[in-house]
């Protein structure tokens, strides 16, 4: 039997450390700002031209056609301006009957295909500024990125999703309990909220239209967590559905690491930084205090397991259970569905886990 | 006995639609199952062993849906090259059990399971374990064709042991039939197609095999294979395919 057993080590906090904050613009940008510059959070870094996305409208099956014949019905063609409601192919039927394609988007008309019967429509691009939202030095400018030097504390998930917002952070549940609807108000909007074990899918639905930024839970049900633009598949990338979301234990109920959740609590009414893409969130802080560098990744390789590390519990089992480790059988026992393991124990001040040594990681 | 060890060859048996998303995974995932387990918790299984690749499942429920997994990942993989033994004659193919498989089996009859659901295969197969090099494991004889609801049985088997009697045996359709063997013993396989089958692409074949630790499994199930809707009838159809590896 093996005598040693080796762990993943992940970092989840970062206190009072001069960290790189990367301040990004979707396409391509205008720096405002050269390296070497100052910034308050303030400050505009950059500004650009977010392309918009497209719908495409299943316009032949609205007009109850095939795909050639839609080109009969168009009102409009390829490269007109349209608004949202505008008439985009009109079809009468049986003389006072009649179907109507209406654009569900501001936007242009970007192609009719015809072998298909859609017709698709780009949003407008966007107008968007980007600001520092720390205090600090730029370090480097790229054509829609600037990378700041900036005294942070940051929080690492372990799954994102949405692209980078700011906003000021507000906890409205304990670790361990749900974010239900009923906690989301009128005036989160803006905020980055943060809520407890579960964000339930009604309550992402209600924070996405008060125009909340960013919202940061234990878990998250998959499916959900896809619906709110990630990923489960081809490395965790996301897209933008309109809030930021970073899990930082999972899927399915699990509460917030007490790590976590006490620098979240230190740090709550501040401005921070969301960034679904890393899974990150970033407080900066105003101080002149000289602080050490720290730009390591979240997680620092994988060590020999000790009795007495501080481990967290992965898998589906007991996910995100932190606490000591006191021992590591030396034989296999029979799990309940059959298979052997070697079985680790772990405890904290509330009670006592057995997981299989496998399901382990070290928190540094 | 000419025998030789033929690679896979090409085959259009499953004919799955596209992997692309993530709802398209936990759908297909759900066919496999062989319980009804909560819609939640698989996928919330399932987004954690994404996470959490090095976790061990220590529930049943979440055993059950990472070898769900395996096969869909299995299937995936041989549906871009499908593993067929097209030789006419006593060729026997390789089937090998992935290491990421036998680390979600309990048992050997888990790691077979899994990889006959995923992989497919047509034909006669030597199957082989990954982590301990050189160790046959049980042999594999996937019949070709597909049985009308009347049909009774698929084929008829004579198993010589090289004792005083041979073993006789009909094989009924839609069936997974597992005979055991001690390991490394010899045995002569006389096996007689019925109407709308073959094996090794033919109807009737002699073959003589060496035993591997588990015995011998016949898949009676037909190819091309229709997947189990997940449904509760396609449930009682995974269970029953199972129980003829052993298995709960």
């Amino acid at each position: 039997m093996q005598d040693q057993y080796y762990a993943k080590i992940r970092k989840r906090v970062v206190e009072e450390k001069l960290v790189v904050v990367n301040r990004s613009i979707y396409g391509k940008g205008r720096p405002k700002v050269k390296k070497g510059d100052r910034v308050v959070p303030e400050t505009i870094v950059l500004e650009g031209e977010m392309p918009g996305g497209f719908r495409s409208i299943p316009a032949g099956q609205i007009l109850g056609v095939n795909g050639k014949e839609i080109s009969k019905y168009l009102v409009k063609n390829i490269g007109d301006k349209v608004n949202k409601g505008d008439r985009l192919a009109f079809r009468k039927t049986f003389g006072i009957f009649s179907r109507e394609v209406v654009s569900p988007i501001p936007g242009i008309v970007r192609e009719i295909d015809l072998d298909n019967g859609v017709i698709s429509v780009q949003l407008l691009p966007e107008f968007d500024r980007i600001s520092a939202a720390c205090w600090g030095e730029v370090l480097e400018v790229g054509e829609s990125s600037v990378k700041i030097k900036t005294p942070a504390s940051e929080i690492f998930g372990v799954a994102g999703a949405g692209k980078s917002r700011e906003g000021i952070l507000k906890i409205l549940t304990p670790r361990d309990e749900f974010l239900i609807s009923e906690n989301i108000n009128d005036n989160l909007g803006s905020k980055i909220i943060v809520g407890g074990s579960l964000i339930l899918r009604e309550s992402f639905a209600k924070a996405l239209a008060l125009s909340v930024n960013g919202i940061i839970a234990g878990g998250m049900h998959t499916l959900d967590f896809v619906s709110a633009g990630g990923r489960i598949v081809e490395n965790f990338s996301s897209s933008d559905v309109g809030m930021t979301v970073v899990l930082t234990e999972g899927f399915g109920p699990a509460p917030i690491s007490q790590q976590i959740f006490e620098i979240l609590k230190k740090n709550e009414g501040r401005l921070s930084i969301i960034n679904g893409e890393e899974g990150k969130l970033t407080i900066p802080l105003k101080t002149d205090k000289k602080l050490e560098a720290y730009l390591s990744d979240k997680t620092e390789g994988v060590r020999v397991l000790k009795i007495g590390d501080y481990v967290r519990i992965i898998g589906n089992f007991e996910l995100g259970f932190e606490g000591k480790l006191t021992s590591i059988n030396k034989s296999t026992q029979r799990l309940s569905n059959g298979l052997e393991v070697i079985l680790a124990t772990v405890k904290n001040s509330v009670k006592e886990v057995k997981v299989p040594v496998q399901n382990l990681e070290i928190i540094v | 006995m000419d025998k030789t060890h033929v690679p896979a060859a090409s085959m259009q048996s499953y004919n799955l639609s596209s992997f692309e998303s993530d709802a398209n995974i936990l759908e297909q995932l759900t066919r496999w199952l062989p319980i009804q387990i909560e819609k939640q918790v698989v996928e919330n299984t399932l987004g954690n062993l994404k996470l959490y690749p090095q976790a061990i499942p220590v529930t049943k429920e979440a055993l059950l849906t990472c070898q769900a997994y395996q096969i869909v990942q299995l299937i995936s993989q041989y549906s871009q090259k499908p593993l067929v033994v097209e030789d006419k004659g006593n060729a026997i193919g390789l089937l090998p059990i992935p290491e990421t498989v036998e680390e979600y089996s309990k048992t050997v009859s888990d790691s077979l399971f899994i990889v006959i659901m995923g992989a497919n295969p047509v034909g006669v197969f030597d199957m082989w374990e990954s982590r301990v090099a050189n160790r046959k494991v049980a042999t594999l004889v996937a019949f070709e064709g597909q049985a009308d609801k009347k049909a009774k049985s698929i084929a008829k088997v004579n198993l010589d042991f090289g004792l005083d009697e041979i073993q006789k045996i009909s094989l009924e359709p839609n069936k997974m039939v597992s005979i055991p063997t001690k390991e490394g013993q010899k045995v002569k396989l006389n096996i007689e197609c019925e109407k709308d089958f073959k094996i090794n692409n033919q109807k009737k074949l002699k073959i003589e095999i060496i035993s591997g630790s588990f015995g011998i499994i016949f898949d009676c199930r037909g190819r091309p294979l229709k997947l189990p809707e997940p449904t509760s009838e396609g449930k009682e159809k995974i269970a029953k395919w199972r129980k003829g590896l052993n298995l709960e």
